[in-house]
């Protein structure tokens, strides 16, 4: 008869070793102790805020708390009453609902800290030491390891975190809180771990080992959360049983009702989860490769443009002026920035990769077996080492198809007729400079500094920050002259569409297109040259000593 | 019917930079060979064995473990379960005791019961580890560490071992229980192939020897053909005497030449290009010329010393 422990083993041997090296008995007593100690310590705190034996005077005779039942305020106290045998007549229910707060606030964010911190000390320290490279030997699957990781390194705060759950659930049906909603908040918790779990995993996998800056990163967006978790009871009472949030809508549907926030947390959460999830399966498969395959970023892509327009479709639909609809695109434009930031880091190519790739291109393995040569436009947009700036391309295509078929339905605006042409072209100019940048990326990556990353990375931030704030106080203070077409050459382009003339925005994008020309011909120069041949490069250099 | 071999590669290179590790690779083991890898530092062993392990993906070229190829990019999980790969460098989990260890890692190698225990007992004794089995990592020798890499390397019976200078940094004991784990492996049907620096240790466990240098294999054959083929036939020569009239008796012989002289033993080392006749004239010739001989015979030959030569040979 096998016992759990073992069956636990066979399945998935990693969080077995995980769990076996974290639950010692200590370890689990002071876990069991610190959350009972907590529990307490809440309870107590919130006890000793309940009416007690305030003293009463003939110039105050009432007492004030906030958890009294109401029968009238004063200022935003409560005046209290007592029961036929001088208890004070209190207002459980929402002394449970603000415990009930408090959980909710903490809850996440103790689990969501020790989860983040914990895994990227774990994975840093077994990257460093090359220990995991033996796991990776192993044909258990990567998705085992990184499930037994995910739930294993973090156990003892997921242990403490689970104890406080029950007085979670008592206090919310105290508090009259739909269980329901409790269904929802746990449910969008866990795929929050999931999510932030999986970036912490991927941090240490990409050489860093700063837990702390993963907590640092972690607290700043919980913000947010925290906000919408925090108030949710308030809420609750105050729209008489229905959940209400000042959250905005999303394809039409408010994302405040309870059932739709479920979904909108799905169908955020989960695909970005899942993308993380084959990240860092494939990262953990192949330490080299980039984090995701092209074919999976053009989805990616795809998803994030839906999911985007959800935002501003409705808002752009019964809007009276283009201003409000340039706002809604530009809103789009940023989030793209950041999107296609990102797509550059998880997609370019390094050094090494793009050399062979120049110089074995048509002997690579696939070639060999299968004696057919992948045609260069199909290799640069599906393939895996060649130059992303084809599929950097390709993302940028479906991004503006996406994004131009709603732009072609705004509604016509009789004084404004050519607004929805400038947003198009507005559309075109900025996927041209995002090209741009990548291929400037591209090149600089291609360098032979062993910082190349560092320096790419820093030349970049220097591209998207300081030209748009020099030109900006340039145009503030010297209006449109014909330096406003450097413009063109800066993350914010669109900028020369709304604000100048047709003429000079399509100098503009000519200038752009010629620019692109250019670093593609650099960066297929350096190319040809990291791809000849020992022999040729040899001759070259003594005909050149000649 | 022709027989599967164990580790095959074609024309296996591996680039860093313009820097060739690998190049042009084609290596060719037979099933149940022990097969050593020399070659100077930087010759590109360790990498190659890196790429066999599937640890490094190559450049260009194919791997082929019994028969079956090595396929980039993919988990290659019924490949994996054939290989054994220990490193020059053996982080442990020092946490850890040596039987959870290992229990560990057969759990990962999907090794089923009632055979995982049994097998977990076999390795530790093979190791000679068994009287450790509760003590923890951290507290074990180096000695002791490198032999529990290795019994984590062989825990799912692998057709194939690749060891890369695995008796770096251990002391003589050490090494000679390493070694006989290593013919106790060889004897349960296991092809090996092993780098190191230490050639008398190879010529006492291998069946052939490949040499690499500036990451060509430059040569690769059984051991026997190697010292039939390349080793140098050495006379040492002693006499009681002084050592001048040895030497200019020395100098009359054509097929001679005089390696090294240790005139305080009155000791000559000769490099003997003739026959043994020729070897028996000199003999007589010496004798004949009033040398008191006390040592006339051929030096044994070894791995050193064939390996100096194939050097020579490619620098040449």
């Amino acid at each position: 008869m096998f016992t759990l422990p073992h069956r636990l083993k066979e399945k998935n041997p990693q969080f077995a070793r995980e769990v076996k090296g974290r639950l010692k008995p200590r370890n689990v007593l002071t876990t069991v102790l610190l959350s009972a100690l907590a529990q307490l310590l809440l309870l107590a705190s919130y006890y000793s805020q309940l009416p007690g034996v305030e003293s009463t005077s003939a110039k105050f005779p009432d007492v004030y708390n906030r958890f009294c039942t109401i029968t009238r305020e004063s200022f935003s106290y409560r005046a209290c009453t007592q029961d036929a045998l001088g208890n004070w007549v209190v207002d459980w229910q929402m002394w449970w609902q603000e415990i009930v707060g408090v959980i909710s606030w903490a809850l996440p964010l103790l689990l969501l800290t020790s989860a983040v911190y914990l895994l990227i000390n774990d994975l840093g320290r077994e990257e460093r030491r090359g220990t995991l490279n033996f796991v990776r030997m192993s044909p258990e699957r990567s998705q085992n390891i990184l499930l037994g990781k995910l739930l294993g390194v973090p156990v003892l705060p997921y242990l403490g975190v689970a104890l406080i759950v029950p007085l979670h659930l008592f206090a919310a049906i105290e508090g009259g809180i739909p269980l329901g909603y409790l269904a929802v908040y746990y449910g969008l918790i866990l795929l929050l771990c999931a999510f932030w779990s999986l970036l912490a995993i991927l941090f240490a996998w990409l050489g860093g080992n700063q837990g702390w800056l993963g907590v640092i990163a972690l607290w700043l967006c919980y913000t947010t959360f925290a906000q919408v978790a925090r108030h949710q009871p308030y809420q609750l009472k105050e729209a008489e049983g229905n959940l209400v949030l000042n959250l905005p809508n999303w394809w039409g549907l408010s994302t405040g009702k309870i059932e739709i926030l479920l979904v909108f947390g799905l169908i955020t959460l989960g695909p970005a989860t899942l993308l993380l999830w084959k990240a860092a399966n494939r990262r953990f498969r192949r330490p080299n490769a980039t984090l995701l395959t092209r074919t999976q970023s053009y989805l990616a892509t795809a998803f994030l443009q839906i999911w985007l327009l959800g935002f501003v479709v409705v808002s752009t639909n019964n809007a009276r002026y283009p201003e409000t609809m340039n706002d809604s695109l530009t809103l789009v434009l940023v989030a793209n920035l950041g999107w296609f930031l990102c797509l550059m880091a998880i997609l370019l190519p390094h050094r090494q990769t793009l050399i062979d790739w120049a110089r074995y291109r048509r002997q690579q393995v696939g070639c060999q077996r299968t004696g057919r040569q992948i045609p260069l436009l199909s290799d640069l947009v599906f393939g895996e080492n060649s130059p992303a700036s084809g599929a950097i391309a390709m993302n940028l295509a479906i991004a503006v198809g996406i994004n131009a078929l709603w732009v072609s339905n705004w509604p016509v605006l009789s004084d404004r007729p050519d607004h929805r042409f400038e947003a198009l072209f507005a559309l075109v100019m900025a996927a041209t400079s995002l090209l741009l940048c990548a291929m400037v990326a591209q090149l600089l990556l291609m360098q032979r500094s062993p910082k190349r990353a560092v320096w790419t990375a820093t030349t970049i931030g220097g591209l998207l920050l300081i030209p748009p704030i020099c030109l900006g106080v340039f145009i503030t203070t010297y209006g449109i002259t014909p330096l406003t077409l450097l413009w063109a050459f800066t993350v914010a382009s669109p900028v020369l569409v709304w604000q100048s003339s047709g003429s000079l925005a399509l100098l503009g994008w000519l200038s752009q297109i010629t620019a692109c020309a250019l670093v593609t011909s650099t960066l297929t120069r350096k190319l040809i040259k990291a791809g000849e041949s020992e022999s040729k490069a040899l001759l070259g250099s003594v005909r050149s000593d000649v | 019917m022709q027989q599967v071999l164990a580790i095959s590669t074609q024309g296996l290179t591996k680039r860093f930079e313009h820097h060739y590790a690998v190049r042009d690779v084609d290596l060719q083991i037979q099933s149940g060979e022990v097969y050593g890898l020399i070659g100077p530092n930087g010759a590109g062993k360790t990498t190659l064995i890196r790429i066999l392990a599937a640890t490094e993906e190559p450049t260009l070229g194919e791997v082929y473990i019994a028969g079956e190829p090595l396929l980039r990019g993919q988990d290659n999980p019924s490949l994996k379960r054939q290989i054994g790969y220990l490193p020059d460098d053996f982080p442990l989990y020092d946490d850890l005791t040596v039987w959870d260890y290992l229990d560990y890692f057969a759990h990962l190698y999907q090794l089923r019961e009632p055979h995982r225990t049994r097998r977990l007992h076999e390795i530790l004794e093979l190791v000679q580890l068994s009287h450790k089995r509760n003590s923890l990592i951290a507290t074990l020798s180096r000695g002791m560490k490198q032999r529990l890499s290795l019994a984590r390397t062989v825990i799912h019976e692998p057709t194939v071992l690749l060891l890369d200078e695995p008796v770096s940094g251990l002391d003589p004991i050490a090494r000679v229980q390493f070694r006989d784990i290593i013919r106790t492996l060889q004897a349960s049907g296991m092809t090996i192939l092993i780098s190191s620096h230490v050639l008398s240790d190879l010529a006492e466990l291998c069946t052939s020897i490949g040499v690499m240098e500036l990451g060509f294999l430059v040569e690769s054959a059984p051991l026997a053909d190697l010292y039939r083929r390349l080793s140098q036939q050495t006379l040492v020569i002693s006499t009681l005497g002084a050592i001048a009239p040895l030497i200019a008796a020395l100098k009359q012989c054509p097929e001679c030449r005089v390696l090294a002289t240790i005139p305080d033993q009155g000791e000559v080392r000769v490099q003997f290009t003739g026959s043994n006749e020729t070897a028996a004239d000199l003999l007589r010739s010496l004798v004949h010329a009033g040398i008191p001989l006390t040592q006339f015979h051929p030096e044994p030959a070894n791995l050193e010393s064939i390996f100096l030569t194939l050097e020579h040979q490619q620098t040449a």
